[in-house]
């Protein structure tokens, strides 16, 4: 492989763009104002390198899962199964019954002259979860590119009472609303609009976690006049805070596309089990990605059930 | 109504009562190694627990919502997460020598709570929404995960520690089978690998749902103020918290060992606090995104009364002096423990 996309498609690379990236957050955050780093032509370097790394990451060792998963190598030599941190010895029976012990596995096998090889595999689609998340967080950052380049936020201040256009809607703020809590406190506010659309009056409302979306722009209350004029009770103007932000939908999407990642890869285990009989013994090895512990356990159950002993060093801190 | 805040202030100063005793009895425990000792700070616990729990109840009775808007609710919310899951966690399994870090820490969070201003404040309207009843729990759920993962991978560091000074003293010819039985004594049976492997766990559980916690999150920053990402504080430390661990899970698949791994967790836990305390008391520069919708983590708005300044000096004095005294990295020619196969 190429020296320079070993590097890029490396862990480590990774992991020195994200500890970067950790440390311009941390001095942006300390920074009075500080959130003008984030907007610094470095940091978005970074953001790009990482993606750069994602993506080359992705592509090259997608293509190995996929291998890995579909054409497992199965006929294995004794010292693979042997050095498996689940492993034991049993003595030959039909392998018919050893698949009967592995619920819920899917099975590959091999038949030589005098062995045979039978493979079993279980919750492939783990091994897809981080890609999945990878390609979340991918979707992520294109969404808040295309939010960037293409989408507007501003505060426009529309007097009350006055039909205005902003933003390519004909909006008239009718009444601007607060409430109060008994101790003073302000429980609501609420601006009751009227939106003319062709001549067509739509009566709507904007409340705090209530925006008005017409025609893809959002409105939301920003703020108002609270020291000015008041008309029957109504401050002079209204702050709207108005956005369009086409890359949004693309955000929630990579952000759904991530979890579901890290859902399957940290919930669903992959487990695999390396079966190998010759004419006296059987030769069983397995391995899991998630909770070793737990996997070790099933495994004795298995040997235990097709009259096998386990041995007993066989938790390892690492595989 | 007034004889409701007495039985909640009542409720919870039993449970900081009883989270004392039980952390002073979880560190004579620690220190001495005496039997029987940890039965009874579980059992303080759990007591506590139980009072707790009927002090936030009365809390979500009067006030009208649920007991995490103010300083003073969010901390005692959190003390009772931790402890309500060290308590979910021993009924699988005898973990009760994690109250030497969880009990200390739900103790802490609730000395905090006692010094914030208790009155219930009604809610802003930035905070009635739904998301308030998702993003919180989900959040609290997420730290509890990173709070195990914490105490995990300190007990684990402990523990290294300490087979690393027995096993260079004691000069073992065969290092093979390394715990004495000092170490597993105190730590009631967890090998290496246990720890190692509940640290993960912890993560495991607590980073997709910090994920999902930031994205609700974001949906309500963006029905809140118009903005799913505005790079506020508490957004920026939940980012650098999610991409910490970041680091961890990729350090574990690549082979680092599994010292890096608590290493970084420990960070990580470091990072978890900053973002739920140091965002609101440390950095003083946070400004309001707009008028209507002031940033709604600034629970009861910053205060700066100098008890809570001086408790946090202390705590944190406290806490770093007994990190650093207690771990060192090993030489440089230790063995690494990695590499043995360990006690089943």
């Amino acid at each position: 492989m190429n020296p320079l996309l070993r590097l890029v498609t490396s862990v480590k690379f990774a992991i020195a763009l994200i500890v970067l990236i950790i440390a311009v957050a941390i001095i942006g955050s300390f920074l009075p104002s500080g959130t003008f780093v984030y907007s610094s032509p470095f940091f978005f370097s970074l953001l790009g390198l990482l993606a750069v790394s994602i993506i080359s990451c992705s592509f090259t060792k997608v293509v190995t899962t996929w291998q890995n998963v579909m054409a497992p190598e199965i006929g294995v030599s004794d010292a693979f199964v042997t050095q498996l941190p689940c492993n034991s010895t049993i003595k030959a029976i039909d392998l018919d019954e050893v698949k009967k012990q592995l619920r819920g596995y899917k099975f590959t096998e091999l038949n030589t002259a005098d062995l045979s090889y039978l493979f079993a595999q279980k919750g492939q689609i783990s091994r897809f979860g981080a890609h999945f998340s990878h390609i979340g967080v991918l979707i992520v950052l294109l969404g808040a590119i295309i939010g960037g380049v293409c989408g507007y936020s501003k505060i426009a201040v529309v007097p009350t009472q006055q039909l205005v256009t902003v933003s390519g809607a004909e909006i008239k703020i009718n009444s601007f609303e607060v409430s109060y809590y008994d101790n003073g406190m302000p429980r609501d506010y609420k601006a009751y609009v009227t939106i003319n659309e062709g001549n067509v009056l739509h009566n709507d409302s904007i409340a705090v976690n209530q925006p008005l979306t017409y025609k893809g722009v959002s409105f939301f209350l920003d703020s108002f006049d609270s020291d000015g004029f008041y008309r029957d009770g109504q401050p002079g103007w209204v702050a709207l805070k108005i956005r369009s932000d086409p890359g949004e939908p693309i955000v929630w999407i990579g952000a759904a596309v991530t979890v579901t990642g890290l859902v399957t890869s940290f919930y669903i285990p992959y487990k695999r089990i390396w079966i190998k009989k010759s004419c006296k013994s059987i030769l069983l090895g397995g391995k899991t990605n998630k909770n070793r512990l737990k996997f070790s356990r099933e495994f004795e159950q298995i040997v235990a059930n097709l009259g096998g002993t386990f041995p007993t060093e066989n938790i390892r801190t690492k595989n | 109504m007034m004889d409701l805040v007495n039985y909640e202030i009542f409720g919870f100063e039993i449970a900081i009562g009883a989270y004392l005793l039980c952390s002073l009895l979880f560190i004579f425990y620690f220190v001495t190694k005496r039997k029987g000792l940890d039965g009874i700070a579980f059992t303080l616990a759990a007591f506590g627990f139980a009072f707790q729990t009927c002090a936030l109840g009365i809390r979500l009775l009067y006030a009208g919502h649920p007991p995490w808007i103010n300083t003073y609710e969010i901390m005692s919310f959190f003390a009772w997460a931790i402890i309500g899951a060290y308590l979910v966690m021993n009924t699988r399994l005898n973990y009760k020598v994690f109250g030497v870090i969880v009990a200390p820490f739900a103790f802490i969070l609730m000395g905090f709570a006692s010094l914030q201003p208790k009155n219930p404040e009604p809610l802003a309207p930035a905070l009635q929404s739904v998301w308030l009843l998702i993003h919180v729990p989900i959040m609290m759920l997420a730290y509890c995960g990173f709070v195990v993962s914490f105490a995990a991978s300190i007990l684990y560091l402990f523990k290294e520690k300490e087979i690393l000074t027995i096993n260079t003293s004691d000069d073992l010819k065969s290092s093979n089978v390394f715990p004495s039985a000092k170490t597993l004594k105190i730590f009631s049976g967890f090998t290496l690998a246990q720890l190692d492997d509940l640290s993960y766990k912890g993560v495991a559980l607590a980073f997709p749902l910090l994920t999902i916690g930031i994205i609700t999150g974001a949906i309500w920053a963006d029905r809140a103020w118009g903005s799913y990402w505005s790079w506020d504080p508490k957004e920026t430390w939940s980012l650098i918290t999610w991409l910490i661990f970041l680091i961890y899970l990729h350090a574990r698949t690549s082979d680092w060992g599994t010292k890096i791994s608590a290493y970084i967790s420990v960070f990580g836990f470091l990072s978890v606090i900053f973002t739920f305390l140091g965002v609101s008391y440390v950095l003083p520069f946070l400004e309001n995104h707009v008028e209507l919708s002031p940033s709604l983590h600034e629970y009861t708005g910053g205060d700066y009364t100098a008890g809570t300044v001086l408790f946090i000096c202390v705590v944190s004095t406290i806490l770093v002096l007994l990190i650093l005294s207690r771990i060192r990295p090993p030489g440089p020619k230790m063995p690494k423990p990695s590499k043995y196969v360990l006690e089943t």
